[in-house]
């Protein structure tokens, strides 16, 4: 049994955990990015955070992950541009791009961007569980 | 306005002895603060009103056979030749318009005018129209419009600003909540249980107050899509009962089809009434659901059996800030905007909400949605 109860069988659940799937985080809030990287991370996710736009991108080149989660507005970057780009490059357009965001019409916004799905802050972790499993189940 | 010379009345009626009656007419006009003005078929001034003096500073002389458009703002130009091409076309029409003129120093100033085509009135034969300087008031409006929207973007902002604690915090409570599952102290579970449930709370105040503002200036978007109101209506009993120890949630009954509209949006009516029918009903322990059909509307019915409306308070309670004056319900916080909120909401959907209820005995509210009913087979549309 892991630190979080019933974790074990969470991990188990999604996953093979000799090949973990990667998610890399790019959201500017640190509270936020910790709350991510500690529940990715106990479900058996091997999580990447980036707190920037180009942070983000020198992941991206040291390889792929299997699904971004991406704040809409991200200080210095526009999040928007960061899905379009992605989205638009062939060695990154079939990556997940999961959106969270507290702004307001955030959901249609982030479709148009070309998001493949969209939490709100605040959101329920058992809602982003759910829609991150959903992601990586189809990669 | 008492030094006319004669020239300027020269060119109203050059030669004619004028009667008793005209001359009052003459001096209501030419004391009058508006500005009477006189154009001829071709849009040419024939006569202008000395109040133009002190309010745009030309002389009459200055005014008298340049074109009507002449002093008009280029922006409004286009408008109001079409104006006045509309008065122009009709003998008896009148039309009214704001427009900008352009003050003697080269300010412009704004106007509301009136003018009526009299042409093929004898004795008369001209455009006759009438206008006054409502600058003032154009400042104040478009002032208040920036006050607005002002009060608007910060809302928007204080909004963001406060969801970003409330998530971390939720965030952390909830990671919390999984860490100390096992912890034999029942106690742990129940009061980061409680946290998170008022982190939602307090989130769906943010919203709330976020949606008020997007309401008011018109900004909210709604998503058009086909919705089973049965599983939503389900789906968001199920969340509430989530949240509530106190109360059973009843549901029953179904709608036949779909309605059309935003599905969140909707969801957040059923949530808003849920929640109030939970919280105005302390010393009761169920709410009754029931989903119905009558003719092309769908209902839904959320009862309880709590404090109850009085009926001089029905309409009032769907009012913005309204809270019911009574002392004993000054216990039951709120921002007084949900109900407000789920009637703009329901009314976008070309529905109704409504309350039927009597104080003491509960309250029975329904929205009523009109079913969307497809096109028949092999039609195109």
């Amino acid at each position: 049994m892991g630190q979080f109860a019933g974790s074990q069988e969470r991990s188990e659940r999604g996953r093979d955990l000799s090949h973990p799937k990667t998610i890399l985080l790019v959201d500017d809030d640190q509270d936020i990015l910790l709350v991510l990287q500690e529940l990715l991370t106990e479900e058996g996710y091997r999580v990447q955070v980036a707190t920037n736009g180009a942070t983000a991108e020198a992941f991206l080149r040291q390889g792929l992950p299997d699904l971004i989660i991406l704040d809409l507005l991200i200080s210095g970057t526009d999040g928007r541009q960061l899905t379009k780009q992605f989205k638009r490059e062939p060695h990154t357009a079939a990556i997940p791009v999961l959106m969270i965001s507290a702004h307001p019409n955030a959901e249609r916004e982030a479709r148009t961007a070309g998001a493949d799905d969209f939490v709100a802050k605040p959101f329920e972790i058992d809602t982003l569980l759910a829609k991150v499993t959903h992601a990586v189940g189809n990669t | 306005m008492s030094t006319h010379e004669p020239s300027e009345i020269a060119q109203f009626s050059a030669g004619e002895t004028l009667s008793q009656s005209d001359q009052h007419y003459r001096a209501l006009i030419e004391h009058s603060t508006d500005i009477t003005v006189l154009l001829d078929a071709t849009g040419l001034v024939t006569y202008i009103s000395p109040s133009i003096t002190p309010i745009l500073g030309y002389t009459p002389q200055e005014v008298v056979g340049v074109h009507g458009l002449s002093m008009i703002h280029p922006d409004d130009r286009e408008t109001m030749q079409q104006v006045l091409g509309g008065i122009l076309r009709e003998p008896g029409k009148s039309l009214r318009a704001e427009y900008r003129l352009r003050h003697n120093n080269g300010s412009y100033c704004w106007f509301e005018g009136s003018g009526t085509n009299l042409l093929s009135v004898p004795g008369v034969q001209a455009i006759v129209g009438n206008f006054r300087d409502i600058t003032e008031r154009r400042q104040a409006e478009e002032e208040q419009k920036r006050q607005e929207e002002l009060k608007d973007e910060f809302i928007r902002m204080v909004s963001h600003e406060l969801k970003t604690p409330v998530t971390s915090i939720k965030g952390f409570t909830q990671l919390l909540k999984r860490l100390l599952a096992s912890n034999a102290d029942a106690r742990v579970q129940l009061y980061l249980e409680r946290m998170d449930i008022q982190l939602t709370k307090l989130a769906g105040l943010i919203r709330d107050m976020l949606d008020l503002s997007r309401v008011q200036t018109d900004k909210m978007l709604y998503n058009e899509e086909l919705v089973d109101l049965d599983a939503l209506v389900h789906d968001i009993v199920e969340q509430v009962q989530a949240t509530t120890t106190t109360h059973h949630l009843i549901c029953t009954g179904h709608v036949s089809a779909p309605v059309l509209g935003d599905q969140d949006r909707l969801g957040q009516v059923f949530i808003n009434l849920l929640s109030n029918a939970i919280k105005y009903s302390p010393e009761a322990d169920t709410v009754v659901i029931t989903l119905s059909n009558e003719g092309d509307q769908a209902l839904v019915c959320i009862q309880d059996f709590g404090i109850g409306v009085a009926e001089v308070y029905h309409e009032h309670i769907f009012e913005r800030f309204y809270q019911v004056p009574d002392p004993f319900e000054k216990t039951f916080p709120g921002l007084g905007i949900g109900l407000y909120l789920s009637q703009q909401i329901v009314q976008r959907h070309r529905g109704r909400l409504w309350v039927e209820s009597r104080k003491g005995q509960g309250a029975t509210f329904w929205v009523s949605l009109p079913v969307h009913r497809s096109a028949p087979k092999g039609v195109e549309i």
